[in-house]
């Protein structure tokens, strides 16, 4: 009875908090109805949908021994406490990808994000991340691949290999393309950054060699030296005979970042990957749970519009529509292929009783769907002009810093050089003006809540903390990422020629480094010297391939559900997966197709050919011109390749639909066989 | 009212094991019970060995 209140109330709650969200038409709204809503819809979905998809769907028995209970090896199998696999789960899914998603979406204004931040999580994130961590503890922690092997056949498995392989290459691409955004002219903001490298190593030395296994201590060291790193960048920047040596052009960046991709692919992990992952879990935790008390405390108001006129396609930080880009751009936020790659393998092997299934697979993405909401509350907190004068690429409005406030004030956003000026001046930047990415308004956001809660004289300190926050997790990204690519090449190489197979043997680590590196360093360098900002064409293609993965990840757990003795029950995966392939296909489609050149890969390429021909570019444009053709090329062919996988994985579950209507013979999926657990939990329920 | 000893072990149980800060002995516990034949690592090639593995597959998302 007192659970059914409790409900209603949320319930009502919920209803009260997206009504006044819709209801604030033209005047101000204030953050705390976004958390609000979103803390009442995420409790609403677990406690009912996620608890009846347990119970009836998926039917987790809490008696049944799961893998870490009966594979035990005190390592990677071994039951776990659920908040401790919990935060185990929520650390390695959560990236800088739900910050990014959900600042650029800000472009159509708050509503639209915000609701599919929402909806998008607690109907299709959340459930895929908690379906394929009950399918993948059902078989012995068994990985996304080899179940679509299994579920789907050869095609829909090497789809999933394919796949995983250039969503990592796009993701790091676009998001290294981020951080030398943050960095470029910036002395501040590269010297901190710069300065977590050796501070990583320093960690590192500590837990192997000093102090082994002393993993708290060694990440509080680190983590009171990165916030000295902060300050010491102040100080750097406000040195004339220092500043010169960390004022570095995009390019410049885009090469260091390439190199230290590569050296820190190479280099064992302890040395580097290893202690800053533990310093960037720390930090995430830390600014999560901080701006989450400071937006409390300050309660903002929002200043962008709910609704902008820029849901027409015309939008200066990236071109589309607001269907199907806004969900194409939330990504991450709301559903995320990649989470199911950590749902299947790693976290299977912790859980002690099937009942922490929707706790830790339901519960993380939930809370990491609140960590969007968060990221959209400190964009649209900003003037809207501010907002689109950092996240527009100067060459989207005409070229100058002039014509950028010009063209932003007639639209209706109004905003002057002045307040740039001394907004740039209070965080400690040269400028702001065409700081695309989304990190830096996230900064400037982050800053303002953080500053005016926990001292205000701080604005810059807080501005470069936000963006060294940012950075040392996508440098942990391109770490990771470089070197799960590497893994995948040599495994695939190897049945070339067996000796590259060996991960250990430094010629083909080397070899394989080197080529995973050259494919996002390609695109990143591309973007870089784009005029027109290299995001706007990396981002969605980042959201479509990260999509794509998700939908084959639903589709293989749409399989499985189909075979089980209810089919009907897999609508429940089926949905969110003929919602993704129309969203992303419609995406696809038009980043292919549109006969809009800022949209349309073909027709941008086809617009620049006839500039170039014509003579119209402006010499700088036309230098890397023939460069930036050939990259439209290139990647209307990845979308293809994208909508292609996509639809093959679909057509294979429609198969299996099909057989399964006719009553014909399917091939079952294979799960591990019952055994009782002898757990106390499993015992006493 | 509150057990501030009791709250305090059971946030740090938390941070050692959301760290992995404990996991050198839980492997010894775990050798002991089940393979009493097996002889027990040091701490450092313990931490060198799991950090080695930790790393060799997709642990970082987006």
């Amino acid at each position: 009875m007192l659970k059914k209140l409790f409900g209603l109330a949320l319930a009502a709650g919920g209803a009260i908090a997206l009504g006044a969200i819709a209801l604030h038409r033209g005047e101000p709204i204030n953050a705390l109805w976004l958390l609000a809503a979103g803390l009442c819809i995420y409790t609403l979905g677990y406690r009912f949908y996620a608890a009846w998809i347990a119970a009836s769907v998926l039917m987790v028995d809490r008696t049944r021994a799961t893998p870490a209970e009966r594979l035990d090896n005190g390592r990677d199998f071994h039951p776990t406490p659920r908040w401790v696999v919990f935060g185990h789960h929520f650390a390695a899914i959560a990236g800088p990808g739900p910050l990014v998603g959900p600042t650029l979406a800000a472009q159509f204004g708050y509503l639209p994000g915000t609701l599919w931040i929402l909806i998008g999580s607690v109907m299709g994130g959340c459930v895929q991340d908690m379906v394929v961590l009950f399918a993948s503890t059902r078989r012995d922690g068994r990985t996304l691949g080899k179940m679509a092997r299994d579920e789907l056949g050869p095609i829909g498995g090497t789809a999933a290999l394919v796949g995983t392989l250039a969503i990592m290459v796009i993701l790091i691409a676009v998001l290294s393309l981020v951080v030398v955004n943050a960095m470029k002219h910036s002395p501040w903001a590269t010297s901190t950054v710069f300065a977590t490298i050796p501070i990583a190593v320093i960690v590192g030395i500590y837990m192997r060699h000093l102090r082994p296994g002393q993993v708290i201590e060694g990440s509080l060291l680190g983590v009171a030296l990165l916030i000295a790193a902060v300050v010491g960048g102040g100080w750097i920047d406000h040195q004339p005979s220092l500043r010169g040596y960390f004022d570095y052009d995009g390019t410049t960046l885009a090469w260091f970042v390439m190199g230290y991709g590569f050296i820190a692919a190479i280099l064992p992990v302890w040395l580097l990957l290893a202690p800053r992952d533990y310093l960037s879990t720390y930090l995430k935790l830390g600014v999560v749970a901080l701006l989450a008390v400071a937006i409390v405390v300050i309660h903002p108001e929002l200043r962008m519009p709910a609704l902008t006129r820029f849901a027409d396609g015309s939008g200066p930080v990236f071109a589309g529509k607001l269907f199907p880009f806004v969900f194409i751009t939330i990504a991450c936020g709301a559903i995320s292929g990649f989470h199911a790659l950590i749902s299947s393998g790693t976290t299977p092997k912790l859980l002690r009783s099937e009942h922490d299934i929707r706790l830790v697979g339901y519960g993380s993405m939930a809370l990491e769907s609140l960590v969007a909401i968060m990221a959209m509350i400190a964009a649209t907190l900003l003037e809207p002009g501010v907002y689109f004068a950092i996240n527009s690429p100067l060459a989207a409005l005409g070229g100058s810093p002039e014509s950028v406030v010009t063209t932003l004030s007639q639209w209706g956003f109004p905003v002057t050089l002045e307040t740039m000026q001394s907004l740039a001046k209070q965080v400690g930047e040269s400028t702001l003006f065409a700081r695309t990415g989304g990190a830096p308004s996230l900064a400037v956001g982050m800053a303002s809540i953080l500053s005016s809660t926990f001292g205000s004289t701080m604005i810059a300190i807080w501005y470069h903390f936000a963006i060294m926050f940012e950075a040392i997790f996508i440098l942990t990204t391109l770490d990771a990422g470089t070197r799960v690519g590497r893994f995948m090449l040599q495994d695939t190489l190897g049945h070339l020629w067996q000796p590259l197979g060996r991960t250990s043997w430094y010629p083909s680590v080397v070899l394989t480094s080197g080529l995973i590196v050259a494919a996002w360093g390609y695109f990143l360098y591309i973007g870089v010297t784009d005029p027109n900002g290299g995001i706007n064409i990396l981002w969605p293609l980042f959201g479509i391939s990260n999509q794509m993965l998700a939908a084959i990840a639903l589709a293989v757990m749409t399989a499985i559900l189909l075979k089980g003795r209810k089919p009907w029950h897999a609508l429940v995966t089926a949905v969110p997966l003929l919602w993704l392939a129309v969203v992303t296909s419609c995406a696809a489609w038009l980043k292919i197709m549109s006969d809009n050149p800022k949209i349309g890969f073909i027709a941008g390429a086809r617009d620049l050919s006839a500039k170039l021909a014509a003579g119209t570019l402006p010499p700088e444009k036309a230098a890397v011109a023939s460069k930036l053709i050939f990259n439209q090329q290139l990647d209307a062919v990845l979308a293809g390749v994208f909508l292609g996988i996509l639809w093959l994985v679909i057509v294979d579950v429609a198969v299996i639909l099909v057989r399964r209507l006719r009553n014909e013979p399917i091939q079952v999926s294979p799960e591990a066989s019952y055994v009782r657990s002898v757990l106390p939990e499993a015992t006493h329920a | 009212m509150l057990n501030h000893a009791h709250l305090w072990r059971r946030v740090m149980d938390f941070l050692q094991g959301a760290t992995g800060e404990g996991a050198y002995e839980r492997y010894c516990a775990h050798l002991q019970t089940a393979h009493p034949d097996h002889p027990i690592p040091s701490r450092a090639d313990f931490f060198r060995q799991d950090q080695h593995e930790r790393w060799d597959g997709v642990r970082r998302c987006c």
